[in-house]
Parts: C-alpha cells; sequence; structure tokens
C-alpha cells in the first residue's frame, strides 16, 4: 500500500502555441508513513506532480497508484477519501456560516455517517489543529489568519485521509503559526502513520520536518534522498535556482575556523547542540 | 468549461492589425458595422465577409479562434434563419408540409446570417490584436470630446481596463476554489440542476470573498498612490499614428468604397 508513481508526464495546453510540459517522465514510490519533503524552484512543477496524486490532473503518459487506485480509474470518489489535499492559502476555500460547519462539508460529501459520529471526527479534527471549543460556533471569517488556515486544514483531516498533501503550507504565517502547524503535523504522523507529503520552497521547514527530500527541477526529480545528503551539495542546489538552509552555511563558516566542527547540520536544533559542545569543551 | 469565454481575450501577435493604433481599428469596425447594416445588397454582404475573413488572416489569428466568438450566437443565427425562411412574405418558391419558403425569405435569412457573422468576426478581431490596457485607452481618446457635456470619460475607461484585467485572474482563482473544494469531496457534475446550481455555493461564496477582498486591495493601492485620474495625467504609451495606420485605414477605406459600389449600381 503506497503511492506508485510510473513514467509520469503532464503537458499544459497540449497541441497549443502555449504547450508546456510541466512534468517529465517521474518515476517514484512513497511508503505509507513516510514525511516527504518535495522542494523545487517555482515552476519547476512540484504542485503538478502533487495534483496527480488525488486525480485532479491525470497523467498524459505513465501512470499513478495510490494504494491500488489507479488515478485513472472510476474508483475517484475512493481515492479522494484516502488522499487528503491542502492547497496554498487554504483559508480562501472557507465559505460556511460557522466553523463547525466548514470543517463538516467534506465529511458530509464523502460519508454517510450519523450526526453523532460526525461530531466525534470534527471535534477530533479540531483538536489536532487546535482549533478551541468557542470558536466552532463562529464564522471562519472572524477568525485571524492562522486561525483560519487551522480551520481549512482541519477540513481536510476530518476525512481522516491516509495521504495528506500540503502546498506550501506556511506561506504567509507568523513563525508561531508555522512551529504549530509542523507540531500538529509530527502528531498525526506519529500516531496515525499517516504519509505527509509538503510542498515548500523554504529548506529550513522541510529540512526540520521531513525524512525524504525529492528535489524538482524542470519537471524531473534531479534529487531523491535524504536531508543530510540533499543539503551536501549545496552547489548543485544553487544551480538548480535553490539553496541549504542557513545554518548549514554557518556550520561549513565555522568549520573553516573550529577543526572537526560537522557540517552536516540543518536545523537550529543540532546547531545549537553541536555548539554547546564547543563552548563546554574549548 | 470556463476557459471557452473568448471575451476580452487578446491573442499575442505582431502583425500588421496588432501594431494599428486602437482608435484605428475602433473607428474602422464600428464604420464596418454601419455599412453592414445600411445596406442591403447581398454582393456588399458577401463582400464584407471575405474582407474581414482577409482582415482576420492578416492579423494572423487562426481563423478557428476568430471564429469562435460565433459559438454562443449560433443560436440567434439558426433561429432568425428559421424564422425569416418560413414565416416571409413574398413569391413562394417551394412548400413543405403547410410552410411555405418564399424566395424572399430565403435572401433575407442569408442576408441576416451574414450580417451577424461580421459583426462579431469583425468586433472581435478588435479586441483579439489589441491589449486590454490599449483598447481602454482608444476608447478614452475617442470619447474625450463628450467630457464638454460632463461625462466621466477617464473613470468609465478606468472601470473597463480594471474589468478586463480582473476577467483571467477570477478565472484562475475558480479554477483553484474548484479544484479545492473538489479534492474535499466536492461533486458538481451530478444531479439535476437545482443540485448542480447549490453544489456551487462552496465556490461562490469564497470567489465573491476573494473579489471584494481584491477591490478592496487594489483600492487601497490606488489611494495610497495618490490616484486622482482624469487632469494631467501622462501615459508610458502614448498613442501615436504611425505609417502603418495609414495603410490600414487606407486599405479599410477602399475595402468599405468596394463593398458600396454593389450598392449603388444595383
Amino acid at each position: 500500500m503506497a503511492i506508485e508513481i510510473n513514467n509520469l508526464s503532464h503537458i499544459y495546453n497540449k497541441e497549443t502555441v502555449m504547450e508546456k510540459t510541466a512534468v517529465h517522465d517521474i518515476t517514484l514510490t512513497i511508503q505509507d508513513g513516510e514525511k516527504v519533503g518535495i522542494i523545487g524552484h517555482t515552476g519547476s512543477g512540484k504542485s503538478t506532480l502533487v495534483q496527480h496524486l488525488n486525480g485532479l490532473l491525470k497523467p498524459h503518459s505513465g501512470s499513478v497508484t495510490v494504494n491500488g487506485i489507479d488515478t485513472k480509474s472510476k474508483e475517484i470518489k475512493e481515492l479522494r477519501k484516502i488522499v487528503g489535499m491542502v492547497f496554498q492559502y487554504p483559508e480562501h476555500q472557507l465559505f460556511e456560516e460557522t466553523v463547525y460547519k466548514d470543517i463538516a462539508f467534506g465529511l458530509k460529501k464523502q460519508y454517510e455517517f450519523t450526526q453523532e459520529e460526525m461530531d466525534v471526527r470534527i471535534r477530533a479534527a479540531a483538536l489536532a489543529m487546535s482549533i478551541s471549543d468557542e470558536l466552532m460556533e463562529k464564522s471562519p471569517f472572524e477568525l485571524s489568519g492562522g486561525q483560519k488556515r487551522r480551520v481549512a486544514i482541519a477540513g481536510v483531516l476530518v476525512t481522516d485521509p491516509r495521504i495528506l498533501v500540503l502546498d506550501e503550507p506556511t506561506a504567509g504565517l507568523d513563525p508561531r503559526g508555522r512551529d504549530e502547524l509542523f507540531q500538529s503535523l509530527e502528531e498525526i504522523n506519529r500516531t496515525k502513520n499517516t504519509t505527509i507529503i509538503i510542498v515548500s520552497h523554504s529548506m529550513e521547514e522541510v529540512a526540520g520536518f521531513a525524512n525524504r527530500i525529492l528535489v524538482m527541477n524542470k519537471g524531473t526529480v534531479a534529487m531523491d534522498t535524504t536531508p543530510d545528503k540533499a543539503f551536501e551539495d549545496v552547489d548543485l542546489l544553487e544551480s538548480m535556482g535553490l539553496s541549504a538552509p542557513q545554518v548549514t552555511y554557518m556550520a561549513r563558516a565555522i568549520s573553516g575556523v573550529i577543526k572537526d566542527f560537522p557540517t552536516r547540520i540543518h536545523t537550529v536544533e543540532a546547531m545549537v547542540k553541536e555548539l554547546m559542545k564547543v563552548v563546554k569543551h574549548p | 468549461m470556463i476557459g471557452d469565454i473568448t471575451l476580452g481575450q487578446y491573442y499575442p501577435g505582431n502583425s500588421v492589425v496588432h501594431k494599428a493604433d486602437p482608435r484605428v481599428k475602433i473607428i474602422m469596425s464600428l464604420l464596418l458595422m454601419v455599412i453592414v447594416f445600411l445596406t442591403d445588397n447581398l454582393l456588399s454582404l458577401s463582400l464584407a465577409l471575405v474582407f474581414s475573413i482577409l482582415a482576420v488572416y492578416a492579423s494572423k489569428v487562426p481563423l478557428s479562434y476568430a471564429f469562435k466568438g460565433l459559438k454562443p450566437v449560433m443560436i440567434i443565427i439558426l433561429f432568425t434563419v428559421v424564422l425569416n425562411v418560413f414565416f416571409s412574405d413574398g413569391t413562394p418558391w417551394f412548400t413543405i408540409w403547410k410552410l411555405t419558403v418564399t424566395y424572399e425569405g430565403v435572401m433575407r435569412a442569408i442576408r441576416t446570417a451574414l450580417r451577424i457573422t461580421v459583426l462579431i468576426t469583425g468586433s472581435s478581431l478588435v479586441t483579439l490584436t489589441t491589449t486590454p490596457l490599449l483598447l481602454t485607452d482608444g476608447i478614452e481618446k475617442l470619447l474625450n470630446p463628450l467630457k464638454k457635456i460632463k461625462v466621466p470619460v477617464h473613470e468609465i475607461a478606468m472601470m473597463m481596463s480594471i474589468a478586463l484585467r480582473f476577467i483571467p485572474v477570477l478565472m484562475e482563482e475558480t479554477q483553484k476554489i474548484i479544484k479545492a473544494q473538489t479534492a474535499r469531496g466536492a461533486d458538481f457534475d451530478t444531479g439535476n440542476i437545482f443540485q448542480k446550481a447549490k453544489s456551487f455555493i462552496p465556490v461562490l461564496v469564497p470567489l465573491f470573498i476573494s473579489a471584494f477582498r481584491r477591490a478592496d486591495d487594489l483600492a487601497t493601492a490606488m489611494e495610497s498612490r495618490c490616484y486622482r485620474g482624469g487632469e494631467n495625467r501622462t501615459r508610458m504609451k502614448q498613442l501615436r499614428m504611425t505609417k502603418i495606420d495609414l495603410v490600414v485605414s487606407g486599405v479599410f477605406v477602399l475595402g468599405l468604397i468596394l463593398m458600396m459600389i454593389p450598392d449603388f449600381l444595383f
């Protein structure tokens, strides 16, 4: 049970003047419970790739299979239950009168539960996104930006997807909102073994969260590896319009001064730890 | 589904028609319309159609693309053709069941169909070969005399260009919201017409909200740059008549005269 992508290609505006190949001949497998970060320059095809996972876009050649369901098959409804998708600025999709109703929308559309069952799930999704009870009866349009974002994500989580795809989930959030969101995602991944795929162009974010990194460039997967390995070849990343996390650059600079200082550091926490060692044992 | 709308769509190109001044294009297409409505001569109308097809050819816009604007009015054309063919008085030609087809009716039907076709092709050629910005600039310049009688010409032109500018933006936004709600399990294709209309609420509410937000942002942006409109504003691209405009109007006037000749002769 996993995501299998075989020789996937997708072309926008096929057979017109504006034809553009967005994704070209991608083959990869993502196992259950993985935390995958997809990074790449604007226009590298990352959003196009993830939209194939729940059949919003269909392959022009090749195939995408999720838990045994081909995205080209008729079981598209089943597929959308398995794959939850959070788009960029998901708060722009809120429309109901109350937060509670908005979270319930996907659940009502995809399942036929009793009122009680629904209530349990809605409250669980709200809890996972730390939405307090007093917010539930408010209009979603009265909330702050960060709260709206959490409500919108709860609206996707409510159907309990096995695979959760998030496209730039932290764009426009403050550092605290970002940390909280990642904590919630970690929690979901840990407790339910949900596969989480994050599309981003912030290296810091991906480095701290993912255990596997896909680097996209010009519609192909240029690297498919661990964060450690991906950030090793800074020159290659930079040639694709990307960069390593800032602390990695810092570690490199320090290693020029202090012998044996490790250069494979990608998170602020790891950096603090290494620096403390140096300070304690000069 | 939404991609079929050609209103205000610009087809990029570098042809003579693209380069001509928008004022020239607007006036010429207006003249063409006037002539098409004044004349009753079949030969004149056919010449007008040939002329507009030649104009499309000169603009290097694919003919099928230029005719796309005809699709929505096809029903109107068919309707008038049928009515004219069967319900006109005149010399009977032949009879189907109880309906008599008259010679005059058929002629009138052909004339009406030709008229509408030329009308649509002519006007869509103007919007296809002129960027929205230039188009509203041209309209503003042409309406300038109306300022004397206190018509807010600049404001009208401004509203038009904002409206045209936001068509693609809102279209993209709609696609995005449809995708997001589809991913949440919304279904837009099944059910009867009422259920279908209702299923669009999750798209329309966010769309309206974002449209208002955009309007608000734009107003703030204009305000903070002290936008005052009208008086004493200069433009980055000044409209200037060039040799191309002389040639284009020359060819066009010649064509119009040619169209009118059969009208006077017969």
